[in-house]
């Protein structure tokens, strides 16, 4: 009787843990059904600027994204403004 | 990185039309263009929301679907780009369009439908970055340049946030959890909700491949 209320508990514990489970959200390049325009480069393969913003070289991307995620992380002022 | 966003906050947004400005001044948008535009819903009325409109670069963007000539595509970032070089200016897009998006230039007395122009979250479009060209045609590249879309960075309330998908939505989260109400995303569903489309069976294509 215990292993089957041990073994129902547990059953029931990853239904209903699966419903916290987050799908993925990247997307990647996806160009229309017979795109024939010119192709674009990717904003992290840009030189830099005088008005470029972090500190990110041409083409390192992870750099380039955390650039991004500190203007992103900027929009909050609850971590601003304390 | 997931992919670019917007979230318009309807319990902050004061109908400053500071996004409008900000984007207008940047890209040098041209008069009777509005890439961006605040629209206030029951104006006047106790409890009217105002919120900013533009394009909402959807995952499943039905621009792309409907374009004649395929001028659109998305990039690695989630953004909804085009080419102009192709564009007829045939207005299928505004059609299509949930939010009112595509914006056409009057290209004469008679009202003839120029390129279409659209927020691009300013990533330019497929010319050098930074180049002339670029910016006369798309704008300002604020994405190659390490900065976010200057709507949602000059917004003064921060209901406009613009930026990965995950680091807005905490952002918005946080807010909505402090404050214990208004967790309303205008357009979300619209634009980010929509269900993946099952594969067409393979069967029904012509052998070369070619559509029908």
């Amino acid at each position: 009787m215990r292993k089957t209320v041990a073994l129902a508990t547990a059953v029931l514990a990853a239904v209903v843990l699966s419903g916290c489970a987050e799908r993925a959200q990247n997307l990647s390049a996806k160009p229309g059904a017979n795109y024939s325009g010119k192709p674009d480069t990717a904003p992290w393969k840009a030189q830099a600027t005088p008005y470029s913003a972090g500190n990110f070289q041409a083409g390192d991307k992870a750099a380039w994204e955390k650039a991004i995620k500190v203007r992103a992380d900027g929009q909050n002022e609850y971590a601003r403004v304390r | 990185m997931a992919r670019m966003k917007f979230i318009c906050d309807g319990e902050r947004c004061i109908e400053c039309n500071g996004c409008v400005t900000a984007c207008k001044q940047e890209h040098e948008v041209p008069w009777g263009i509005n890439r961006r535009r605040v629209v206030t819903i029951n104006d006047g009325s106790p409890g009217e929301k105002s919120l900013s409109v533009a394009c909402m670069h959807c995952s499943d963007a039905p621009c792309m679907a409907v374009c004649p000539t395929d001028v659109f595509y998305r990039t690695d970032e989630g953004v909804v780009l085009h080419d102009k070089d192709g564009c007829i200016g045939c207005g299928y897009c505004f059609y299509a369009c949930p939010f009112g998006a595509p914006q056409f230039p009057q290209a004469g007395a008679f009202g003839v439908r120029g390129k279409m122009d659209k927020c691009t979250f300013c990533a330019g479009g497929p010319e050098a970055d930074g180049s002339k060209d670029e910016f006369e045609k798309y704008g300002r590249n604020r994405l190659s340049e390490g900065k976010l879309p200057a709507c949602a960075e000059m917004c003064s309330t921060k209901a406009l946030l613009g930026g990965d998908g995950d680091v807005i939505a905490d952002i918005f989260r946080t807010r909505v959890v402090r404050r214990g109400k208004g967790s309303d995303v205008f357009g979300w569903s619209a634009a980010y909700g929509a269900p993946a489309r099952p594969t067409p069976a393979t069967g029904a294509a012509p052998a070369d491949g070619k559509k029908g």
